[in-house]
Protein backbone atom coordinates (compact mmCIF):
# COMPACT_ATOMS: atom_id res chain seq x y z
CA UNK A 1 0.00 0.00 0.00
CA UNK A 2 1.43 3.45 -1.01
CA UNK A 3 2.36 5.74 1.68
CA UNK A 4 0.30 8.76 2.53
CA UNK A 5 3.43 10.99 1.43
CA UNK A 6 4.07 9.37 -1.67
CA UNK A 7 -0.05 9.87 -2.31
CA UNK A 8 0.11 13.19 -1.88
CA UNK A 9 3.19 13.98 -3.83
CA UNK A 10 1.53 12.42 -7.00
CA UNK A 11 -1.90 14.60 -6.07
CA UNK A 12 0.23 17.52 -6.57
CA UNK A 13 1.31 16.48 -9.90
CA UNK A 14 -2.76 15.56 -10.62
CA UNK A 15 -3.08 12.02 -10.23
CA UNK A 16 -7.06 11.67 -9.79
CA UNK A 17 -6.16 8.00 -8.71
CA UNK A 18 -4.11 8.92 -5.88
CA UNK A 19 -6.82 11.66 -4.52
CA UNK A 20 -9.14 9.26 -4.69
CA UNK A 21 -7.06 6.70 -2.57
CA UNK A 22 -6.48 9.68 -0.19
CA UNK A 23 -9.88 10.39 0.49
CA UNK A 24 -10.45 7.25 1.12
CA UNK A 25 -7.90 7.02 3.42
CA UNK A 26 -8.85 10.42 5.46
CA UNK A 27 -12.40 11.97 4.41
CA UNK A 28 -14.30 9.74 6.92
CA UNK A 29 -12.02 10.67 9.46
CA UNK A 30 -11.84 14.21 8.83
CA UNK A 31 -15.68 14.49 9.08
CA UNK A 32 -15.58 12.29 12.29
CA UNK A 33 -13.08 15.02 13.49
CA UNK A 34 -15.42 18.36 12.38
CA UNK A 35 -18.33 16.26 14.12
CA UNK A 36 -16.35 15.74 17.54
CA UNK A 37 -15.44 19.78 17.00
CA UNK A 38 -18.70 21.15 16.17
CA UNK A 39 -21.34 18.56 17.03
CA UNK A 40 -23.28 19.22 13.57
CA UNK A 41 -23.48 17.15 10.66
CA UNK A 42 -24.27 19.32 7.98
CA UNK A 43 -21.23 21.62 9.15
CA UNK A 44 -19.27 18.51 9.72
CA UNK A 45 -19.50 17.15 6.15
CA UNK A 46 -19.05 20.81 4.54
CA UNK A 47 -15.43 20.50 6.73
CA UNK A 48 -14.69 17.29 5.22
CA UNK A 49 -15.94 18.40 1.75
CA UNK A 50 -13.42 22.00 1.72
CA UNK A 51 -10.67 19.83 3.50
CA UNK A 52 -10.27 17.43 0.93
CA UNK A 53 -10.99 20.67 -1.94
CA UNK A 54 -8.06 22.30 0.15
CA UNK A 55 -5.85 18.44 -0.01
CA UNK A 56 -6.51 18.72 -3.85
CA UNK A 57 -5.50 22.25 -4.30
CA UNK A 58 -2.30 22.08 -1.67
CA UNK A 59 -0.63 18.88 -1.89
CA UNK A 60 2.48 20.54 -3.41
CA UNK A 61 2.63 22.79 -0.20
CA UNK A 62 3.08 19.81 2.29
CA UNK A 63 6.71 20.33 3.82
CA UNK A 64 6.76 16.77 5.13
CA UNK A 65 7.68 18.65 8.51
CA UNK A 66 4.80 16.77 9.94
CA UNK A 67 2.82 13.34 9.62
CA UNK A 68 0.51 13.67 6.56
CA UNK A 69 -2.54 13.31 8.81
CA UNK A 70 -1.07 15.67 10.87
CA UNK A 71 -1.17 18.33 7.97
CA UNK A 72 -4.61 17.10 6.89
CA UNK A 73 -6.34 17.56 10.40
CA UNK A 74 -4.88 20.89 10.67
CA UNK A 75 -6.73 21.52 7.03
CA UNK A 76 -9.85 20.46 8.97
CA UNK A 77 -9.17 22.00 11.73
CA UNK A 78 -8.89 25.89 10.12
CA UNK A 79 -11.68 24.83 8.21
CA UNK A 80 -14.12 23.73 11.23
CA UNK A 81 -12.84 27.13 13.47
CA UNK A 82 -13.53 29.14 9.81
CA UNK A 83 -17.47 27.65 10.14
CA UNK A 84 -17.59 28.43 13.79
CA UNK A 85 -16.98 32.05 13.72
CA UNK A 86 -19.61 32.22 10.61
CA UNK A 87 -22.04 30.80 11.94
CA UNK A 88 -21.61 31.67 15.64
CA UNK A 89 -22.48 35.23 13.56
CA UNK A 90 -25.31 34.00 11.83
CA UNK A 91 -26.16 32.64 15.00
CA UNK A 92 -27.21 29.56 13.58
CA UNK A 93 -25.48 26.54 15.32
CA UNK A 94 -26.36 26.09 18.70
CA UNK A 95 -22.53 25.26 20.39
CA UNK A 96 -24.21 22.13 21.97
CA UNK A 97 -26.58 21.33 19.47
CA UNK A 98 -25.89 18.00 18.40
CA UNK A 99 -26.63 14.81 16.56
CA UNK A 100 -24.92 13.07 18.75
CA UNK A 101 -27.29 11.65 21.90
CA UNK A 102 -27.58 13.27 25.31
CA UNK A 103 -24.40 11.99 27.26
CA UNK A 104 -26.28 11.77 29.97
CA UNK A 105 -29.19 9.32 28.12
CA UNK A 106 -26.11 7.53 26.75
CA UNK A 107 -24.06 6.38 29.98
CA UNK A 108 -26.47 3.14 29.65
CA UNK A 109 -26.18 2.68 26.12
CA UNK A 110 -24.45 1.09 24.12
CA UNK A 111 -22.20 3.96 23.27
CA UNK A 112 -20.97 4.50 26.88
CA UNK A 113 -17.93 5.66 26.30
CA UNK A 114 -18.72 8.16 23.22
CA UNK A 115 -21.19 9.31 25.42
CA UNK A 116 -18.65 9.85 28.06
CA UNK A 117 -16.07 11.40 25.49
CA UNK A 118 -19.09 13.60 24.17
CA UNK A 119 -19.62 15.09 27.97
CA UNK A 120 -16.06 16.27 28.45
CA UNK A 121 -15.00 19.81 28.39
CA UNK A 122 -14.20 20.62 23.94
CA UNK A 123 -10.32 20.66 24.35
CA UNK A 124 -10.33 17.50 26.22
CA UNK A 125 -12.73 15.66 23.79
CA UNK A 126 -10.19 17.00 21.04
CA UNK A 127 -7.03 15.37 22.60
CA UNK A 128 -9.04 12.23 22.95
CA UNK A 129 -10.51 12.08 19.14
CA UNK A 130 -6.64 12.98 18.06
CA UNK A 131 -4.80 9.91 20.58
CA UNK A 132 -7.35 7.20 20.14
CA UNK A 133 -9.47 7.91 16.77
CA UNK A 134 -6.98 9.28 14.74
CA UNK A 135 -3.88 7.87 16.33
CA UNK A 136 -1.32 10.39 16.31
CA UNK A 137 1.65 11.20 18.59
CA UNK A 138 1.23 13.87 21.87
CA UNK A 139 3.96 15.75 19.49
CA UNK A 140 2.13 15.94 16.02
CA UNK A 141 -1.26 16.82 18.30
CA UNK A 142 0.70 19.60 19.91
CA UNK A 143 2.15 20.42 16.60
CA UNK A 144 -1.67 20.37 15.30
CA UNK A 145 -2.91 22.55 17.79
CA UNK A 146 0.21 24.72 18.30
CA UNK A 147 0.23 24.46 22.09
CA UNK A 148 3.01 22.74 24.21
CA UNK A 149 3.72 19.03 24.44
CA UNK A 150 2.85 19.55 28.04
CA UNK A 151 -0.55 21.04 27.72
CA UNK A 152 -1.50 18.27 25.09
CA UNK A 153 -0.53 15.72 27.97
CA UNK A 154 -1.82 17.06 30.84
CA UNK A 155 -5.86 17.67 28.64
CA UNK A 156 -5.56 13.76 28.32
CA UNK A 157 -4.27 13.13 32.14
CA UNK A 158 -7.77 15.24 32.55
CA UNK A 159 -9.73 13.59 30.28
CA UNK A 160 -8.86 10.43 31.82
CA UNK A 161 -9.49 10.99 35.45
CA UNK A 162 -13.43 12.42 34.37
CA UNK A 163 -13.50 9.11 31.96
CA UNK A 164 -12.69 6.86 34.85
CA UNK A 165 -15.43 8.72 37.03
CA UNK A 166 -17.46 8.41 34.85
CA UNK A 167 -16.56 4.66 33.27
CA UNK A 168 -15.54 2.89 36.10
CA UNK B 1 13.48 6.02 36.37
CA UNK B 2 9.92 6.29 35.61
CA UNK B 3 7.23 7.04 38.02
CA UNK B 4 3.97 6.13 37.86
CA UNK B 5 2.75 9.78 37.33
CA UNK B 6 4.84 10.18 34.31
CA UNK B 7 3.79 6.65 33.27
CA UNK B 8 -0.05 7.55 33.77
CA UNK B 9 0.63 10.33 31.36
CA UNK B 10 2.04 8.79 28.55
CA UNK B 11 -0.15 5.68 29.00
CA UNK B 12 -2.33 6.65 26.03
CA UNK B 13 -0.04 6.73 23.69
CA UNK B 14 1.62 3.74 24.87
CA UNK B 15 -1.25 1.65 24.37
CA UNK B 16 -1.38 3.42 20.82
CA UNK B 17 2.32 2.01 19.87
CA UNK B 18 2.64 5.94 19.33
CA UNK B 19 5.73 6.33 21.79
CA UNK B 20 9.15 7.42 20.55
CA UNK B 21 10.87 4.08 21.38
CA UNK B 22 13.21 5.32 24.34
CA UNK B 23 9.96 6.46 26.41
CA UNK B 24 8.52 3.19 25.07
CA UNK B 25 10.88 1.28 26.72
CA UNK B 26 10.67 2.95 30.06
CA UNK B 27 7.37 2.65 30.60
CA UNK B 28 8.33 -1.02 29.60
CA UNK B 29 10.45 -1.66 32.71
CA UNK B 30 8.42 0.14 34.74
CA UNK B 31 5.49 -1.98 33.79
CA UNK B 32 6.93 -4.89 34.71
CA UNK B 33 6.84 -3.86 38.25
CA UNK B 34 3.72 -2.07 38.65
CA UNK B 35 0.52 -4.19 39.06
CA UNK B 36 -1.38 -0.28 38.78
CA UNK B 37 -0.28 1.32 35.74
CA UNK B 38 -0.75 -2.61 34.01
CA UNK B 39 -4.08 -2.39 35.01
CA UNK B 40 -4.58 1.28 33.99
CA UNK B 41 -3.13 0.62 30.93
CA UNK B 42 -5.56 -2.34 30.32
CA UNK B 43 -8.21 0.41 30.72
CA UNK B 44 -7.12 2.07 28.56
CA UNK B 45 -6.99 -0.18 25.78
CA UNK B 46 -10.47 -1.27 26.20
CA UNK B 47 -11.64 2.34 26.35
CA UNK B 48 -9.97 3.43 23.60
CA UNK B 49 -11.32 0.18 21.39
CA UNK B 50 -14.50 1.13 22.61
CA UNK B 51 -14.26 5.10 21.44
CA UNK B 52 -13.43 3.59 18.29
CA UNK B 53 -16.19 0.83 18.22
CA UNK B 54 -18.66 3.61 19.00
CA UNK B 55 -17.57 6.09 16.82
CA UNK B 56 -17.75 3.59 13.73
CA UNK B 57 -21.02 2.89 14.59
CA UNK B 58 -22.54 6.44 13.99
CA UNK B 59 -23.18 7.20 10.90
CA UNK B 60 -20.50 8.63 8.25
CA UNK B 61 -20.10 10.41 5.17
CA UNK B 62 -22.12 10.40 2.42
CA UNK B 63 -21.85 9.80 -1.37
CA UNK B 64 -22.86 12.72 -1.99
CA UNK B 65 -20.16 14.72 -0.25
CA UNK B 66 -17.46 12.71 -2.68
CA UNK B 67 -19.34 14.04 -5.46
CA UNK B 68 -19.45 17.39 -4.70
CA UNK B 69 -15.28 17.36 -3.82
CA UNK B 70 -15.01 15.76 -7.54
CA UNK B 71 -17.15 18.81 -9.47
CA UNK B 72 -14.11 20.69 -7.35
CA UNK B 73 -11.55 18.95 -8.57
CA UNK B 74 -11.93 19.40 -11.96
CA UNK B 75 -13.83 16.23 -12.50
CA UNK B 76 -11.56 13.83 -12.36
CA UNK B 77 -11.13 10.85 -14.81
CA UNK B 78 -10.65 7.84 -12.82
CA UNK B 79 -12.08 5.18 -14.93
CA UNK B 80 -11.48 5.81 -18.54
CA UNK B 81 -13.42 3.53 -21.38
CA UNK B 82 -12.50 3.43 -24.46
CA UNK B 83 -15.35 2.92 -27.25
CA UNK B 84 -14.06 4.10 -30.64
CA UNK B 85 -12.40 2.57 -33.45
CA UNK B 86 -9.44 3.42 -34.82
CA UNK B 87 -10.63 3.84 -38.64
CA UNK B 88 -9.52 6.62 -39.90
CA UNK B 89 -7.99 7.57 -36.68
CA UNK B 90 -11.36 8.38 -35.14
CA UNK B 91 -11.84 6.97 -31.52
CA UNK B 92 -14.36 8.57 -28.76
CA UNK B 93 -13.56 8.72 -25.53
CA UNK B 94 -15.80 8.59 -22.71
CA UNK B 95 -13.80 9.55 -18.97
CA UNK B 96 -16.35 8.17 -16.25
CA UNK B 97 -16.09 9.26 -12.80
CA UNK B 98 -14.56 7.08 -10.58
CA UNK B 99 -17.62 6.23 -8.23
CA UNK B 100 -20.14 6.10 -11.21
CA UNK B 101 -20.77 9.30 -12.87
CA UNK B 102 -20.12 10.50 -16.12
CA UNK B 103 -17.93 13.42 -16.45
CA UNK B 104 -16.62 13.99 -20.00
CA UNK B 105 -16.54 12.62 -23.52
CA UNK B 106 -14.03 13.61 -25.78
CA UNK B 107 -13.98 12.96 -29.65
CA UNK B 108 -10.60 11.72 -31.64
CA UNK B 109 -10.03 12.61 -34.83
CA UNK B 110 -6.96 12.02 -36.78
CA UNK B 111 -5.21 12.52 -33.30
CA UNK B 112 -6.74 16.07 -32.60
CA UNK B 113 -8.79 16.33 -29.70
CA UNK B 114 -12.26 17.72 -29.34
CA UNK B 115 -14.45 17.85 -26.07
CA UNK B 116 -17.74 16.75 -27.21
CA UNK B 117 -19.77 17.30 -23.53
CA UNK B 118 -19.16 17.69 -19.87
CA UNK B 119 -21.09 18.06 -17.06
CA UNK B 120 -20.66 18.28 -13.22
CA UNK B 121 -22.07 16.05 -10.96
CA UNK B 122 -23.25 17.46 -7.87
ZN1 LIG C 1 3.17 2.64 38.16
Amino acid sequence: MPEDNFLLSEIAKGDPDAFSELYDRFAERVFRYALTLLRDRQLAEEVAQETMVCVWQGAGKFSGRSQVSTWIFGIARKQAHNLLRQETKCKRLFPEATTLPDPADVVESKYQVLGAVEALPPEQREIVFLTFYAGLPYREIANLLDVPEGTVKSRMYYAKRKLAEMLR
Amino acid sequence: MMDCIRANELMPWYANNNLPSEEAWLIADHLVNCPACREELRWIIRMAREHQADLEQMPGLTERTWNKVVARTRGLPVVQVNMGHSLLGLSLRVLVEGRGIPMRGDLFLLGYRAPLFAFEAV
